[in-house]
């Protein structure tokens, strides 16, 4: 392209660029993985490594314009949801709940937020990969949409249906399950 | 932010609390991608053998009688060799794989697009292809083989915007695309634009629920906001045209019939049109209102205005419908990612029947070019099954592939003659 926006930055800066990334937002990026994954540390650890690869091969795109972030963040939320797909698919594992939250919580005296994880576990990927990126990330629906593939309209229904059946899982009031939401848009 | 959207924050920010990954970071990244050029370097060798040996088997296959090659000393004449064929049902399929746009052949023959992209839909003998980028998508036009390449809409530089669902008109002439603005948290707005490609001007047509697609050069179909109607848009005054309601009599008719006891449809949309004029066949959507949104959807497909037939299977929490050739159509429909609950049912115009449901498919599925093969895809992974019958006698030849159905890796974007 002729366009001047497309002019590339020395390779050096981008490089730069991308090792501050990493460097600084990797710890995080991590945690978001483990969350969507199950808290699964193997399987997060490969979605971080998988999303960290493409976007090394992307550097120059991506840095041109600034921030790496919604790009990665987007390829570890897809990268988390295909990865329980699988396992749920091959039925290796049971995906129940997550059983070892219990012995991993040091402080051994937040049950309601054991509840609340365990239940969080036990959601759809791409329900729980919308309440994760909602209500923790605080990312606009606009752009959980676009990491999604889905309309915001879709983002906002997950939400509400999410938040209903972790009600119900975790128990935390005696809400009728919400068994149907809209429609699913194409993705591109 | 209520007290269950509180507690959640606080239960995932403790849950993570003090995890790290047991690596550097910055090391395993520059050694996967190590990793991958060595794949890449070992992968580009063995494709030309492979593609080779193919070309040969598939010369030796189709040389006169009396003239062999060599290789046919590995198979024998006449004989169909399914491992021999990248995959099955003819035609040249565009595949995504990695950011990586490319044909690919049933001989195993591979045209690479240049660049890198996302995903691509071939437009009136062009391919219009996106890429996301920080600040949303970009999206190019470009020739099928992705010589003279432009970009057309180029991403925004604001995250509280974003565009999706860019449409080429059949013409090739205009744009259409959904701009999401970013209201509030809470809040986005989807509106209708349009982008003429000669002169770059821009318009906008007002809000929408959905762009379903263009019926001319000149018009588009969408759903309007209150998603209780379907609207036709003119590109060039913005005018709207109400093509059908929801509470049309016809299409409450024949809901009710398919849904009994889930009393009138609500909301309307449509999966598209196919054929020109009279003799159009478009697919409307409809669901009920349920409790907190939709639910019981139907797929009414209408000829001339009148309902030709009416697909309503179980599982009903998504429903789609996807246009084959001759008549036929692929419907989906599943409860959300539950797993299991995803199946794809080959069916035709003449009748509401539909196929033993394949459990594939919940990212997409795409007809091949003759229609007798269906490429389901999941995630990565694409699964091609037959067409069964009766729904490929009105194809040119029925197949029978028996599992385990043949796999490709990438996402399938289109699949051309």
């Amino acid at each position: 392209m002729a366009d001047s926006e497309d002019r590339q930055p020395p390779s050096s800066e981008v490089d730069d660029a991308f090792e501050q990334f990493v460097r600084g937002r990797s710890m995080h990026l991590f945690r978001l993985a483990l969350v969507l994954t199950g808290w699964d540390q193997a399987a997060a650890e490969d979605v971080l490594q998988i999303a960290l690869e493409r976007a090394y091969r992307r550097r120059r795109q991506l840095f041109r314009h600034g921030s790496a972030e919604p790009y990665v963040r987007k390829v570890v939320v897809n990268a988390a949801i295909d990865w329980r797909r699988v396992r749920r698919r091959r039925a290796e594992h049971s995906l129940d709940l997550a059983s070892d939250l219990a012995a991993t919580d040091r402080l051994g005296q937040v049950a309601e937020r054991d509840a609340l994880v365990r239940a969080l576990t036990a959601l759809a990927p791409k329900q729980r990969a919308v309440l994760v990126l909602r209500y923790w990330e605080d990312v606009p629906d606009a752009e959980i949409a676009a990491a999604l593939n889905c309309s915001a309209g879709t983002v906002r229904s997950q939400a509400s249906r999410g938040l209903a059946r972790l009600r119900e899982l975790s128990g935390d009031s005696p809400v009728t399950r919400s068994a149907y939401s809209a429609r699913g848009e194409n993705h591109e | 932010m209520n007290d269950l959207q509180e507690r959640l924050r606080d239960a995932i920010a403790a849950s993570v609390q003090g995890a790290a990954p047991s690596f550097d970071p910055m090391t395993a990244v520059r050694r996967r991608h190590r990793q991958r050029l060595r794949r890449l370097a070992v992968a580009g060798p063995v494709a030309v053998i492979v593609i080779i040996a193919a070309t040969v088997f598939l010369a030796a296959r189709h040389a006169p009688p009396g003239h062999h090659l060599p290789v046919t000393t590995t198979t024998r004449p006449g004989r169909h060799d399914r491992s021999a064929l990248a995959f099955p049902g003819g035609g040249r399929l565009l595949l995504d794989n990695g950011g990586v746009l490319t044909w690919l052949y049933p001989d195993g023959q591979t045209i690479q697009i240049p660049g890198q992209f996302d995903g691509a839909r071939v437009s009136t003998g062009q391919l219009l292809a996106w890429k996301y980028t920080a600040f949303g998508t970009a999206y190019y036009t470009m020739t099928l083989d992705g010589s003279r390449q432009r970009l057309v809409l180029p991403a925004g530089h604001d995250k509280k915007l974003s565009v999706i669902g860019a449409l080429l008109s059949p013409d090739g002439s205009t744009l259409a695309y959904v701009r999401q603005d970013l209201v509030s948290p809470a809040v986005v707005t989807d509106t209708l634009w349009v982008l003429n490609l000669a002169t770059g001007h821009r318009a906008d047509l007002g809000v929408i629920s959905n762009l379903v697609t263009w019926t001319d050069s000149t018009t588009i179909l969408a759903a309007a906001p209150d998603i209780k109607s379907l609207q036709l848009i003119s590109a060039v005054t913005g005018r709207r045209t109400t093509y059908l309601t929801v509470s049309d009599p016809v299409l409450v008719q024949a809901y009710e019939r398919a849904r009994p006891g889930a009393g009138p449809p609500a909301y309307i949309g449509s999966d598209g049109i196919v054929g020109r004029g009279r003799s159009a066949h478009i697919a409307v959507w409809l669901a009920a209102a349920g409790n907190s949104s939709v639910y019981r959807p139907a797929e009414v497909v209408l000829a001339g205005g009148a309902p030709l037939v009416t697909y309503a299977p179980r599982t009903p929490e998504v429903l789609s419908l996807t246009w084959g050739p001759d008549g036929l159509v692929l419907i989906q429909t599943g409860a959300g990612d539950v797993p299991g609950s995803w199946n794809a049912y080959a069916a035709t115009l003449q009748s509401p029947r539909l196929s033993r449901p394949w459990p594939f498919g919940m990212a997409g599925a795409t007809f091949s070019p003759a229609g007798n093969v269906i490429a389901l895809q999941d995630d990565e992974t694409v699964t091609f099954v037959s067409t069964p019958r009766p729904a490929c006698e009105s194809t040119v030849k029925c197949l029978h592939i028996q599992p385990p159905y043949p796999l490709l890796t990438g996402t399938v974007q289109a699949w051309i003659r």
